[in-house]
């Protein structure tokens, strides 16, 4: 049968695998939103208006680069407090540190090939003209991962600019494909370059793999 | 049916679907000839290889998308592989399952390509490989 996927993100401040961490991510309502935030913008808060992200957001750094402090699962289904801070994503240098437990790949059987994770400006997965992708040089990806199963990734981790298809991250550590079931973790952040300019962006993030 | 597998004793072999392959259930039996079913009702057929491989690449989107967010959410299948190994070298056939406005390549598709054994799918190895037989 077909290989599955099920995506999780830790939505407490334990840095461990234990499943009640874990909120299964809806990937087609749930969406991933970093901000400075707010009051409106915040743990526990509602689906915040435009007006709300728009006032929570960063500014674009003058003299030095900026790691957004601030992620949020938007959980659509559990309505009224639909935002739900994901603690322990990022470095030091924003709101995270040296957290291995906050993004879980659930992979239920083997792949004929290694997955990678990706980051393109929609499904079509034929661009990444976004600001926060780089525009057109997918190393200048402002978003950036890094692989956390095999161990932390240390306070200050700096991780892999993924953007299109050439900038990606090897889910297996480079080990090749999964031989059964495997679960894999990953931290996450968003640094904006000195002079980043202003951009309001839903990129998708991809996972792609395959079965025999 | 995806695909038949006729094996060189003659018997044969049914895969089902894209999400059911069965290809990990192939016997352990030299195959003489697989004739893959494709998306635009043509038949593809494969022989004389030592080895082959087939696979289906998938994606899962996240994160919500402005253009096609339609997408987002669904497992969507991309591209269909059939491969064939003689010696160190890999004829490799990747027939496109999904097209966007955008795309290239268009449903049903067929990009063929030849790779060191080895280094078949962007460079990386493949696993599945099942055996058949040279000038079968």
């Amino acid at each position: 049968m077909a290989t599955t996927l099920t995506v999780k993100v830790n939505t407490t401040s334990n840095d461990t695998t234990d499943s009640g961490n874990f909120i299964t991510v809806d990937l087609a309502n749930d969406k991933f939103i970093w901000s400075d935030g707010s009051s409106a913008v915040a743990d526990g808060q509602d689906t915040p208006t435009s007006a709300e992200l728009n006032e929570a957001a960063p500014l674009s750094p003058s003299g030095s680069v900026y790691e957004i402090p601030k992620m949020f699962l938007l959980d659509y289904s559990d309505t009224g407090q639909e935002l739900k801070e994901v603690d322990l994503a990022g470095s030091d240098q924003g709101g995270g540190g040296n957290y291995r437990y906050v993004l879980r790949f659930e992979f239920d059987a083997a792949t004929a090939t290694e997955p990678t994770l990706e980051a393109w400006d929609d499904s079509d997965h034929d661009s990444y003209a976004d600001v926060c992708l780089g525009e057109t040089g997918a190393n200048d990806s402002y978003v950036k991962v890094v692989r956390t199963t095999a161990g932390s990734p240390g306070a200050s981790w700096t991780g892999t600019a993924i953007a299109g298809g050439s900038a990606k991250s090897q889910m297996n550590g480079g080990a090749g494909a999964l031989v059964g079931a495997t679960t894999i973790y990953y931290n996450i952040r968003i640094e904006l370059p000195d002079g980043s300019d202003p951009f309001a962006e839903t990129p998708v993030l991809t996972v792609r793999f395959t079965w025999n | 049916m995806l695909y038949r597998i006729i094996f060189t004793d003659e018997t044969d072999f049914i895969g089902i679907s894209y999400k059911n392959t069965r290809w990990n259930k192939i016997p352990d039996k030299s195959i003489k000839q697989i004739n893959f079913f494709l998306p635009d009702g043509n038949i593809f057929t494969l022989h004389g290889f030592e080895e082959y491989n087939h696979f289906i690449e998938a994606t899962n989107d996240f994160y919500a998308g402005k253009k096609n967010n339609q997408n987002v959410g669904k497992t969507i299948l991309r591209f269909q592989y059939l491969m064939g190994r003689l010696g160190d070298k890999v004829v490799s056939y990747r027939i496109t399952l999904y097209q966007s406005d955008t795309s290239k390549y268009k449903t049903g598709d067929i990009t063929r390509r030849v790779y060191q054994f080895g280094k078949e799918y962007n460079g990386k190895p493949t696993l599945g490989w099942k055996k058949g037989i040279k000038n079968g």
